[in-house]
């Protein structure tokens, strides 16, 4: 099985999850921004990358993860993938997991992700991506939880 | 193999081209509204369904092709189908993904419109039809270069 976290960018949300699912981010306490900006692909992915999914890792049950962006057409996108795999003879319900991460997104996030990534004016646009991030970042950890329990529940782990 | 053509709802030029592709039918003089309204996934959408592919059938080299809609997101998808198919073993050259918003125009726009919006369905086809045939040249190059192609 390999888990897709996806946001608008794959920048900001989708990697914060991803990177919480594989231990680059602790989910007992809140990090601080340093932990953000070490990330690979935060607030790093460019437009013209935006639809390449990217390799994370790979988690304590063997499971790759990765991230993708798919701007405001995740159902379009996220169906265009589901249908070609299954047309391609793989059973995505047992091979793919697709978890949306921008549900936790704030305006903060957004709009610092807005300055960094579309503007281009990083140094004021990453920190408050981050601030977002660090505000909400119960609800990040709280969904690497369930798709965790999910994760398990599909590969009969107990 | 897989051959996809899309369009913004999937079910228009990416319909025709399909179907010149599988020689459903066969040239310029076959792009009449009554022909159109018959192929296969012409005008066959539906907002839930939106990015799935719909197979039209099988080209004389074996190839699958499918039609599906790409709306505004034609590049992304490109990247997402060719990363997925890289990620499961497919292969990155698994899939020749044609988008023909290129060969579209403001009289197919229209047609679509009619056609999508209204009851003037025979209207709008012959209207759409006038469009394609505009921009026939560019799109039989679009599918004469894809069928030659050797994936």
């Amino acid at each position: 099985m390999k888990i897709f976290y996806y946001c608008y960018g794959s920048a900001h949300t989708s990697v914060v999850a991803a990177s919480i699912h594989l231990g680059l981010l602790p989910s007992n306490t809140l990090p601080d921004a340093s932990y953000f900006e070490r990330l690979p692909h935060y607030d790093k992915t460019t437009s013209e990358e935006i639809g390449t999914p990217f390799f994370m890792g790979i988690d304590e049950y063997n499971v790759e993860i990765y991230i993708i962006g798919m701007t405001g057409e995740r159902e379009l996108i996220k169906n265009a993938m589901v249908s070609f795999l299954e047309n391609s003879g793989i059973d995505t319900d047992e091979e793919l997991m697709m978890v949306d991460a921008l549900q936790g997104v704030n305006i903060k996030t957004r709009f610092g992700g807005f300055a960094s990534r579309r503007l281009g004016l990083v140094k004021f646009g990453r920190p408050l991506t981050i601030k977002g991030i660090q505000e909400n970042y119960h609800y990040f950890v709280r969904l690497v939880a369930d798709v965790k329990q999910k994760e398990k529940s599909r590969l009969n782990i107990t | 193999l897989n051959v996809i053509y899309t369009c913004y709802w999937g079910g228009y030029l990416a319909a025709v081209a399909a179907s010149l592709h599988l020689g459903i039918i066969k040239g310029k003089e076959e792009i009449v509204w009554h022909k159109i309204l018959m192929l296969p996934g012409f005008g066959e959408e539906s907002r839930e369904k939106l990015g799935n592919l719909r197979l039209i059938g099988y080209d004389e080299k074996g190839r699958r092709v499918f039609i599906m809609a790409s709306k505004k997101a034609s590049p992304i998808i490109k990247r997402a189908l060719c990363g997925v198919a890289d990620i499961f073993g497919l292969g990155k050259g698994s899939i020749k993904y044609i988008d023909l918003n290129i060969v579209g125009n403001f009289f197919t726009s229209v047609g679509v419109f009619l056609m999508r919006k209204t009851r003037f369905i025979r209207l709008g086809a012959w209207i759409f039809c006038f469009g394609i045939l505009n921009n026939y040249e560019k799109l039989e190059a679009v599918i004469q270069n894809n069928r030659d192609e050797n994936l």
